[in-house]
């Protein structure tokens, strides 16, 4: 609040032109002058130390879940990895901060079309990695489109929604249009299958969608709809991802199965009581009781070392880091700005309550890791350049 | 214009509206998985953290050794071997090498194919790896010699040792040890077995079973910590692990394994006891098994092959098998006489062939009859009529009475489970059970050993100790008692004889009287046990010979035994001690359905005693 009483007292940065941008009529980017204010007064200090504290917190878990005593090396390949992906993420992140996020209207539908080719591409000629054809390798590089595709339909999203003059709330047949831009990417990714990601996808469209406003017969009617839909879809499902939901919902049942991860997870969670074990002193981690611990587990780990006094102040960051970002949203100089920041702050909200929900046993076992924290080079570029859109909104924001 | 202006300005309402409410709802969520972590962190902490300390310490029992059991002289009968078993560790093993890897095994190893080792191989799931798979139990020393040698090309193949049963003597003395058995589920819940684990062997049957508290060791304690594919990281030992207490026996291996040897493939019994104590030198009971097919799980097709076997090789004749005992009860029925004054040594009563009781006719074996029989001739010769006279005489319910002092119609207590009672019947036995009172007849068909009285072959030769200490009844038993404590050995549930070294209420004229009709029997030249009198002039046997019918024979059916069906055969049974004036050793040999005492049983009760004498013999000088 305070950083934006200051910006209303700064100079240039009230453009005519900014009426208009949000109705999505004249944009060009580096149009906007900002970056010649020579001031960073607008850049958003907060987000970016959350950040900060955020990978540095993951780092140090990462550190301790991979910590391996006889190799006796200070540093863990799995942490100087991250490190190496932090750095090449924050540099790219510094990159995309340069343009103005116009860039990101104009590039919109480009990539979302590149995204279905590739989902369509895996579908033909992907790798198949236990069971499911998710990856796609580029030469040495192997790529998951699905991850890009995530990104590419907020973008997709903001843009049609932005652009439309019609005024909302939407009704049921006004959300067609972007009922299709989800679904197309949804069923590739169902087909592949990755559960966990589609309905990802479908979560975070529909935060963008409720913000941008819908009838509230639309609400009620999307809310049966997808009952149902949960109940015709368990006929397609693959026999795991059954397998999967039905342990979640009795984990007793096969304890040394699926629900054996989950039992692990909520022992090692269980474990760390108020004050948490302590420091690489987590045996449920360092035995190898925790399936995946440095990566779709690795808040078990944490939760397991730290207590929940430690559980708490990584709420309370993650907490404060999706306020931020829904306030970035309200605070966008035009509604194609709004729309991704909300993406943006749906995609951080989803993953991290999906993740932290599964390893505590309150949603089946998906796929997903936990934003800055979970060891991965794919998923620390995402968060990287999602921020940096985040940032740039806010720095670009309306007076 | 207006238009574009309304939308826009509703579209900025609407987000700043709608963030509200996603602004709730994300406080919300936030809200409760801060509250499940609060359960599972601070309500549940103290039980996850519980349940973390047992998934990574497991204890591990290190197994105890079973005390040894040797005989008289410190041989060792019963004792702990190592059991070679083959493993492999499928972690250590690449799916390229399996193949190759199997087939030298398989080289090596009998009834082991390398399809079936491939098979295991693979069934192996990620998480159970690291585990030793046993592909065979019990090597060989030759398939062990083979794998060694082949050692350096069988890289994940280890052998491990595993403490077995080992039974040296295997089905010489298996009814005497016994053997051992898992632990069953229904014994798990019983008080009585609360310190025991799953797998856990107990001895099922003979000593084993009844020192099984002796025998057992007490189990040692390891602690080791594990991952979470359960490979042991360290481990440290809580409790070492203490081997059971030995025993010693009273019996004597070598007259065990003779007796044994002597039995041939004849069905019956062999019990020696020293009559100067009670000790029990052999017990032979045929047909015998190897217990150390027990030592193992047992396999099936072993099992049947024992538990089916119509001459049930499991039983213990020798304290299971109630026989009639035959003329060997004679001297019984002497004793007693005797003792009430009914006779002296010198009444002589006249044998026909035959004595009528009522409208019944009661046949001696021989058909053309003894003439006048005085006591010495009745015993030597066997003369039925004579005891068919005394049967006129003297009441059964006397008889009992005398019997049950010479151990007869009780346990003897002997340190094995199972112990049968035999039968001395008495009027009031027969009331009870046959609800009708007790005929004379009765009487007389029990004089001569036949009717319903019954006695296992080790109380036949306990009684025959008392005639060869002249009168003084000692416990038959199998265990040295010394360093033994109360607590080793239960009592049995049921009763039995609990005096020991009681002398019987006889006068010692008559008891010399019966020891020297004993001693005509083998050594006056008309005795039916004349022809196994001992080889050597050195010693002088005494004994009794007995032939019990199986089934009554009529006159006109008699045929000679090697005619009649095996199982309609009369058992043979002699009861003898020596040497006769200081005797150390009374045996009572039975052969079922072995026709004649004397010419079936007698000779293998020459042959026990005389090894038994030449054994002591030499030892002594």
């Amino acid at each position: 609040m305070k950083l934006s009483q200051h910006n209303r007292h700064r100079p240039n940065l009230i453009n005519p032109a900014n009426e208009e941008s949000f109705t999505g009529e004249t944009r060009s980017f580096l149009s906007e002058p900002n970056l010649e204010r020579n001031r960073l007064d607008g850049f958003d200090y907060l987000t970016c130390i959350l950040t900060v504290i955020l990978i540095g917190f993951g780092v140090i878990t990462i550190y301790s879940a991979t910590y391996n005593p006889e190799a006796g090396t200070w540093l863990t390949g799995f942490c100087r990895r991250q490190l190496i992906w932090v750095g090449i993420a924050s540099g790219l992140g510094a990159i995309l901060f340069i343009f103005h996020y116009n860039i990101f209207y104009q590039l919109a539908y480009p990539l979302y079309g590149i995204g279905i080719i590739l989902l369509i591409a895996v579908e033909v000629a992907g790798s198949t990695h236990m069971g499911a054809t998710r990856w796609l390798s580029l030469g040495s590089i192997n790529v998951q489109p699905s991850e890009f595709a995530k990104i590419t339909v907020i973008l997709a999203l903001a843009r049609y929604l932005s652009d439309r003059r019609l005024p909302p709330p939407y009704n049921l047949k006004e959300l067609i249009p972007p009922a299709i831009i989800i679904a197309l990417p949804t069923i590739l990714i169902l087909k592949q299958p990755d559960l966990g990601t589609a309905m990802l996808i479908i979560l975070i469209s529909g935060v963008i969608i409720f913000v941008a406003g819908i009838t509230r017969g639309t609400l009620v009617t999307i809310g049966i709809t997808a009952v149902s839909t949960a109940i015709i879809g368990w006929q397609f499902l693959h026999d795991y991802q059954r397998q999967r939901i039905l342990t979640f919902l009795d984990p007793e049942k096969d304890p040394l199965g699926s629900g054996y991860h989950i039992a692990q997870s909520k022992i090692a969670i269980g474990a760390g009581k108020l004050f948490g074990k302590g420091f690489l002193k987590g045996t449920q981690n360092s035995l190898h009781f925790l399936p995946e611990q440095h990566t779709d587990f690795i808040f078990a780990a944490y939760a397991e070392q730290w207590g929940f006094l430690g559980v708490l102040i990584l709420l309370a960051l993650y907490f404060t880091f999706l306020l931020r970002a829904i306030h970035i949203a309200t605070e966008a100089r035009d509604s194609f700005g709004s729309y991704l920041a909300t993406g943006i702050a749906a995609i951080f909200f989803w993953q991290v309550t999906i993740n932290i929900g599964m390893v505590s046993g309150l949603m089946p076992v998906v796929g997903i890791p936990l934003p800055l924290f979970s060891y991965g080079g794919t998923s620390m570029l995402t968060s990287m350049i999602l921020i940096s859109i985040l940032l740039n909104i806010h720095y670009r924001r309306k007076a | 214009m207006t238009n574009v202006n309304n939308s826009k300005k509703s579209k900025r309402e609407q987000i700043v509206s709608n963030a509200r409410i996603i602004i709730f709802i994300i406080t919300v969520i936030v809200a409760s998985i801060t509250l499940r972590l609060w359960y599972l962190q601070i309500v549940k902490g103290e039980y996850y953290s519980r349940k973390s300390h047992d998934n990574r310490i497991r204890n591990r029992r290190i197994r105890a050794l079973r005390g040894i059991i040797t005989d008289r002289n410190g041989k060792i009968l019963a004792d702990n071997s190592l059991g070679f078993n083959l493993q492999i560790i499928p972690e250590n093993i690449t799916r390229d090498n399996i193949d190759e890897l199997a087939g030298i095994i398989a080289n090596q190893v009998k009834d082991l194919d390398s399809a079936t080792i491939v098979e295991l191989y693979s069934k192996c799931s990620a998480y159970t790896r690291h585990r030793p798979l046993t592909l065979k139990k019990n090597l060989s020393t030759d398939e062990l010699a083979r794998l060694e040698a082949r050692k350096y090309e069988l890289p994940g193949v280890i052998i491990e040792t595993e403490p077995l049963r080992d039974y040296p003597y295997d089905e010489v003395c298996s009814h005497i040890i016994g053997y051992l058995g898992f632990i069953n589920e229904r014994e798990l819940q019983l008080e009585a077995y609360s310190s025991y684990a799953r797998d856990d062997l107990v001895g099922r049957t003979g000593i084993e079973s009844r020192y099984q508290n002796r025998l057992r060791g007490q189990d040692g304690l390891r602690q080791v910590v594990v991952n979470a594919r359960g490979r042991e990281l360290e481990a440290f030992t809580v409790k070492p692990a203490t081997s059971g207490n030995s025993l010693q026996l009273t019996v004597d291996i070598d007259l065990q394994e003779f007796a044994f040897t002597a039995m041939g493939d004849q069905v019956g019994s062999i019990v020696a006891i020293d009559p100067n104590n009670g000790e029990v030198l052999a017990l032979i009971s045929t047909p015998s098994f190897s217990n150390n097919l027990f030592s193992t799980r047992i396999r099936s097709e072993d099992w049947k092959r024992i538990n089916g076997d119509p001459l049930h090789p499991l039983q213990n004749r020798s304290i299971q098998g109630c026989y009639p005992p035959g003329s060997t009860i004679k001297p019984l029925i002497a004793a007693v006489s005797l003792t009430d004054q009914l006779i002296d040594v010198n009444t002589e009563f006249f044998c026909g062939g035959s004595l009528t009781l009522g409208r019944t006719n009661f046949r001696c074996w021989n058909r053309y009859g003894h003439g006048k029989v005085k006591l010495s001739r009745s015993i030597r010769e066997s003369c039925d009529v004579y005891y068919y006279n005394l049967a006129t005489r003297v009441s059964i319910d006397r008889i009992a009475a005398f019997g049950n002092k010479f151990g007869l119609g009780l346990k003897s207590g002997i340190e094995l489970p199972g112990e049968r009672y035999g039968l001395m019947p008495s009027s009031s036995w027969k009331l009870k059970n046959v609800h009708d009172q007790w005929y004379t007849g009765d009487t007389l068909s029990v004089c001569i050993g036949q009717g319903y009285l019954t006695a296992t072959p080790l109380q036949i030769a306990a009684m025959y100790s008392i005639f060869a200490n002249a009168g003084t009844y000692f416990r038959p038993h199998l265990v040295k008692t010394n360093g033994l404590s109360r607590s080793d050995s239960p009592d049995p549930a049921e009763p039995s004889i609990n005096y020991n070294g009681v002398k019987i209420d006889m006068r010692d004229k008559d008891m010399q009287a019966i020891r020297k009709a004993l001693w005509m029997v083998v050594n006056n030249r008309r005795g039916t046990g004349y022809k196994s009198r001992l080889t050597t002039k050195k010693w002088q046997m005494a004994g009794k010979t007995g032939t019990a019918q199986v089934v009554k024979q009529d006159l006109k059916t008699l045929k000679k035994v090697s005619e009649t069906p095996w199982r309609f055969r009369d058992h043979a049974w002699f009861a003898a001690f020596a040497p006769f004036t200081d005797p150390k050793i009374a045996v009572a040999v039975m052969v079922e359905h072995g026709g004649h005492g004397g010419s079936t049983a007698a000779p293998i009760a020459r042959q026990v005693i005389e090894f038994y004498l030449n054994k002591t013999d030499s030892s002594q000088q």
